[in-house]
């Protein structure tokens, strides 16, 4: 061949070959981008969604957009920067999940939206520092925001001089993203744990799930119960009522004997202090809600008199309650002490809180060191079975002295302890029972709410919510607990490694001499080959 | 890939008795052993939230400027000016062989020197081992997070140089090059760092343009991952395909250098 | 083997033509090689003679015309040839750091040699190139030219090349150097064709079966020796040393052989006697016929005649001035400045 046209041959293939070289990158790039597969090395695949995400993010029925108008400077607090980082490593994890409906992360700055197809403008969103999850329908829910409020006066009296640092600690605390905060240093908190995911999960889950207000608790009459319209000073709810309505939730009663189903707008039942047996179709009304619809129940049972209704223990609500892994004995508390009762008005103390597990319900009052005050109270027990969907939890207990008097009508007084039907104390008085994600799902229970019961319905009476400071916090906490989209307590959240290190000057030194090790035995090496490769 | 191996050994046995290289490790080394050491002292009180280990990684990462070119520079630019790669090329050596040779046994050296940078947490694991579990160097995951990412842009760093040697007859020029060219790509990565894009679903051309320049647009966004064990399988190929571009670039102008 | 019923050229060039900038370095040159040749190369400086080994050994392409090494057609696969070929730089440069014997190895390997066959063929490369084992430990950075010069012959030699191409290899040899040069040549003559490039004239006239003389980027001349001579040197030269006057002995040569002319006419030390140069194309018969009338003729007196032989520097001086003179015509007619600069080089010198 000639070279001329070799030439022209190789010239040509060089053009070709660098065109297609440079398309080449440019399409790998384009594809690799489109690529999030990330192998999340870390032990129990920690920074990856949890399987109990994926379900419910699986049963979502439409889109929902993660908006994040958060800046990442370096400029910004430590525990801020904490907080972008580890929300990026979630974001990540809820973007690369594979749903139908994907989550769309938009990482924003509001000061320069882009020109076209702006979600800013869409969701109405001016701020910056925000985290928030919005649907096309249903809104925006703001999850984090930031005030970083640069202007405050140190100099003006009436407005507090804080950091940013701990403005922003303030923020991240009060958006519930970490817990289990502790003192590292010099009064300085620093989280335990990262909540991320349960937090995400809960405001995508609120959009996601059919637009629907449920904001109204409603309290069953027809048996006796009293009443949240009642305001009597002693056996009225109209206390608990106001505490209800100071979360923002309607308060209305209901008959369940005239309706054929639970109103859509129920988020919750009460059940204060019954007195009459639950017909069967009432109890079925009453399972349905709680096992299909995520309904929450708070069942407050007194210690009954009556003989005649022993046919029927717990009213008729025992096969319910026995489903949902409760025991409650028609059984009195009796507590021989007197140190456990209050002087004046007779009322029976609760002092003693479930130990390990701390329940939101009781945690601060277990902190604070806080009693409830009661009245005559009955056993609230929990059967925890492992084939049982559901897992229930004692929380509240009578004194160590104290014991559960059975058929204790007939009783004399003061009784003797019978070992044999008699319950011995600490005799639990208020239990809660939710599903386990996991044998909930297996048994098709993925809808159900969840179950409290109390041994006195006294304990949320007008007056012991007036006289004792425990009863309200008591009360307060376990209204925000109906009220709390509680469907994802499995999420386990990730354990933060808070890293440190402590060492001593003269241990730094010899660190120092440890790293001096490195670069000498290269220096060496270096002088021994040229050694080597010397010739004389 | 005609002598790929022989190229390599002896690319390797150039390294390994230049006095050059030994000379270079040291100083990077000891710079690296006096900020690593300065930042274990310091570390309570930095804003650093990803484990230490990480911190040695960045600081390889973002030192490598100043390393590779002293791995590189020779490579082709000496060669040339020696006369000695044409003398290399009359034997039947392929270009791209001889390229990957040489590029090869420069991301050899460059790991080399990342694995006795990362001596230094291992030794103070050695010397106190309860300040080296409280400093998390006891995760495996984020050493081997650490070390992809190194491999990746080592990878990547190095073919930038190899590139820079090809063009050039003067090592200096090569060397400066490379440091330019690192440190530009280092401050373009640094500088979209952070601003996250929708890449999904590309809506405009310059959106569709920033895709295609891959790992120069946020490409340092996925270094967290790689800190705290997640290995992003997106950045290593961003990587890969600027490796791939620079060596494929550096055999062109191997090629070229015969007419 | 067919090559032996029916000998194909080792190197077959055709019209082969490389520009280098403004620069044309060759103008269509063709040649071939037999096997088993040895051809040199001469030339001046710029001549195109490394610009032509280099096309041959495929470290670069012609722009146009056909090359064919080996079998092998450059224009097409210019790597393949270097399985064929011992290539020996211009300047051989090596690398300063390397021992003698890793540098061949590296080369060896390169090559494709392996094992056993590997380590003889490296024995044998660095005995023929007299390379004794107390050199082959050193390093190269520290030998002196004469040695790396061998060190990279060594190398051509070292993968049985069919083809063993040298750019310059005597140059900063040492006469018996050169002479373990010529000898590795001969030794191996026959085997392997060698095609070499040199300044040292009495080099090539020593060991070289034919020659190319190269000027300006075209074959001037071509051939073995007596070839050249004969090309060349139509002309036989003869020089009389005698004391009597210039028009005497023109007029009596003249007498003989009408197109005899004097060329020179220096005197000689010695006494009052001067040489004459003189020449004829009428051949050595001529010449011998003047000489027998010239001592007959009693009133001359001649002391002394040769007929002198020219040697390859005459040929080259002759071959390259020729062209010299062509490129003179043609760069002033083509205003062409490199080409007239480069005229005028001879004619200053």
């Amino acid at each position: 061949m000639d070279f001329k046209h070799a030439k022209r041959n190789r010239r040509l293939d060089l053009w070709i070959v660098v065109v297609l070289l440079f398309s080449l990158s440019f399409g790998f790039n384009f594809l690799v981008s489109g690529i999030d597969t990330q192998i999340d090395l870390s032990p129990n695949k920690k920074y990856s969604l949890s399987r109990e995400s994926l379900a419910l993010l699986n049963k979502m029925d439409q889109p929902v957009d993660l908006i994040i108008t958060l800046p990442e400077k370096a400029s910004m607090p430590k525990i801020i920067q904490r907080f972008t980082h580890d929300l990026d490593l979630l974001l990540d994890a809820f973007e690369r999940a594979d749903t139908p409906f994907p989550i769309r992360v938009h990482r924003m700055d509001v000061h320069t939206p882009p020109s076209h197809d702006n979600i800013l403008d869409r969701y109405k969103i001016t701020q910056p520092n925000l985290v928030l999850a919005a649907s096309p329908q249903n809104g925006t829910r703001i999850i984090f925001r930031y005030k970083d409020e640069k202007g405050s006066n140190p100099y003006d009296s009436s407005q507090a001089f804080r950091s940013t640092e701990s403005l922003a600690r303030q923020a991240i605390w009060e958006a519930g993203f970490y817990s289990d905060w502790k003192e590292v240093r010099n009064g300085v908190m620093e989280p335990g744990k990262f909540r991320g995911e349960e937090t995400l999960m809960r405001f995508i889950l609120d959009l996601a799930s059919p637009a629907m207000e449920r904001r109204v608790i409603y309290f069953t009459r027809g048996h006796g119960e009293s009443s949240p319209q009642d305001l009597d000073p002693r056996e009225g709810n109209s206390v608990l009522r106001g505490l209800m309505e100071d979360r923002n939730i309607k308060v209305a009663t209901l008959d369940l004997g005239t309706i054929e189903r639970m109103p859509n707008d129920a988020l919750a039942l009460v059940i204060s202090g019954p007195k009459a047996i639950f017909q069967d179709k009432e109890v079925k009304l009453l399972r349905n809600f709680l096992n299909q619809n995520r309904g929450r129940v708070l069942l407050a049972l007194d210690p009954v008199e009556e003989i005649a209704l022993s046919d029927r223990p717990a009213l008729g609500l025992r096969p319910l309650l026995k489903e949902w892994g409760i025991r409650c004995h028609d059984m009195l508390v009796f507590d021989p002490k007197r140190e456990n009762f209050d002087l004046f008005s007779g009322a029976y103390f609760l002092r003693t809180y479930q130990r390990e597990a701390s329940h939101p319900v009781v945690k601060n009052l277990m902190n604070e060191g806080f009693s409830i005050l009661a009245d005559r109270c009955r056993p609230v027990e929990i059967e925890n079975s492992t084939q049982s969907p559901f897992v229930g939890q004692e929380l509240i207990f009578s004194s160590r002295d104290s014991w559960a008097l059975s058929s204790w009508t007939e009783r004399s007084f003061p009784p003797e302890k019978n070992t044999l039907l008699d319950l011995a104390g600490p005799v639990p008085v208020l239990s809660v029972s939710q599903p386990n994600p996991k044998q909930a799902s297996q048994a098709g229970l993925t809808a159900a709410g969840k179950l409290m019961v109390l041994g006195s319905s006294k304990i949320l009476s007008n007056e012991k919510l007036r006289s004792g400071a425990g009863n309200q916090a008591l009360a307060r906490n376990i209204i925000y607990w109906m009220g709390e989209n509680n469907e994802m307590l499995d999420v386990p959240p990730r354990i933060l490694q808070s890293y440190s290190v402590s060492m001593s000057k003269n241990e730094f030194e010899l660190l120092f001499y440890y790293f001096a090790s490195v670069p000498l035995v290269v220096l060496f090496s270096g002088v021994f080959v040229s050694w080597l490769r010397k010739e004389l | 890939m005609n002598g790929y191996w022989h190229i390599l050994k002896h690319e390797l046995f150039g390294l390994f008795i230049s006095p050059s290289t030994y000379v270079a490790s040291f100083y990077f080394l000891s710079l690296l052993g006096i900020g690593f050491r300065f930042f274990i002292e310091g570390f309570s009180n930095t804003a650093w939230i990803l484990p230490p280990l990480s911190s040695l990684v960045v600081g390889l990462t973002f030192g490598a400027p100043a390393l590779v070119p002293f791995l590189t520079m020779r490579s082709f630019a000496e060669e040339r000016r020696l006369g000695t790669l044409e003398t290399l090329m009359s034997a039947p050596v392929g270009s791209f062989g001889l390229v990957l040779g040489k590029w090869t046994a420069a991301l050899f050296f460059f790991l080399i020197i990342c694995a006795l940078a990362l001596c230094f947490p291992l030794l103070l694991w050695y010397g106190f081992p309860e300040q080296a579990v409280s400093l998390g160097f006891n995760e495996l995951e984020h050493w081997i997070g650490g070390c992809a990412f190194l491999a990746i842009f080592g990878a990547s760093f190095t073919a930038v140089g190899i590139f820079a040697s090809c063009l050039t007859k003067n090592q200096m020029v090569a060397g400066m090059l490379t440091f330019t060219l690192l440190t530009l790509y280092l401050a373009a990565m640094a500088f979209t760092f952070g601003e996250h894009q929708n890449i999904s679903s590309p809506s405009d051309l310059s959106q569709f343009l920033q895709v295609g320049l891959g790992s120069l647009n946020q490409g340092l966004n996925k270094a967290q991952h790689f800190a705290v064990g997640i290995i992003d399988l997106s950045t290593l190929l961003h990587q890969a395909v600027l490796t791939f571009l620079f060596l494929g670039l550096s055999t062109l102008q191997v090629e070229r250098l015969k007419h | 083997m067919s090559a032996e019923s029916k000998p194909l050229p080792i190197v077959d060039v055709i019209n082969l033509r490389k520009r280098y900038g403004l620069v044309q370095a060759l103008k269509g040159i063709s040649f071939s090689i037999g096997k088993g040749e040895i051809v040199g190369f001469l030339g001046p400086n710029g001549a195109g003679k490394s610009t032509t080994l280099r096309i041959l050994s495929g470290l670069i392409p012609a722009d146009s015309g056909e090359a064919k090494v080996c079998g092998v057609d450059l224009a097409e696969e210019e790597g393949e040839v270097r399985k064929h070929i011992g290539f020996l730089a211009e300047n051989n440069p090596l690398p300063e750091e390397l021992r003698v014997i890793e540098y061949l190895n590296f080369r060896a390997n390169l090559k494709g040699l392996e094992g056993s066959r590997k380590r003889e063929r490296i024995r044998l490369a660095l005995d023929a190139c007299d390379l004794e084992r107390r050199i082959a430990e050193r390093k190269i950075g520290n030998l002196s030219k004469g040695y790396r010069q061998r060190v990279g012959i060594a190398d051509a030699l070292l993968a049985e090349p069919r083809l063993v191409i040298l750019d310059e290899p005597t140059i900063g040899l040492d006469p018996r150097q050169s002479a373990i040069t010529r000898k590795m040549m001969e030794r191996l003559r026959g085997d392997v064709s060698f095609l070499l490039s040199s300044h040292i004239l009495s080099e090539v006239e020593a060991c070289c079966d034919r020659m190319i003389i190269l000027s300006h980027g075209q074959i001037v001349a071509e051939g073995t020796m007596n070839d050249l001579q004969k090309m060349f040197i139509n002309k036989t030269v003869f020089e009389i040393v005698s004391s009597d006057s210039k028009i005497d002995l023109q007029k009596a040569i003249r007498r003989i052989d009408q197109s005899c002319e004097l060329l020179y006419d220096d005197p000689v030390e010695v006494l009052s006697k001067r040489r004459f140069t003189f020449s004829t194309n009428r051949g050595e018969e001529k010449a011998e016929e003047i000489l027998r009338a010239l001592i007959k003729n009693e009133e001359l007196s001649i002391s002394e005649f040769q007929i002198s032989r020219p040697d390859l520097e005459t040929i080259f001086l002759r071959a390259t001035k020729k062209n010299w003179e062509v490129q003179d015509y043609l760069g002033r007619g083509k205003k062409n400045r490199s080409a007239k600069i480069e005229s005028h080089k001879p004619k200053t010198s």
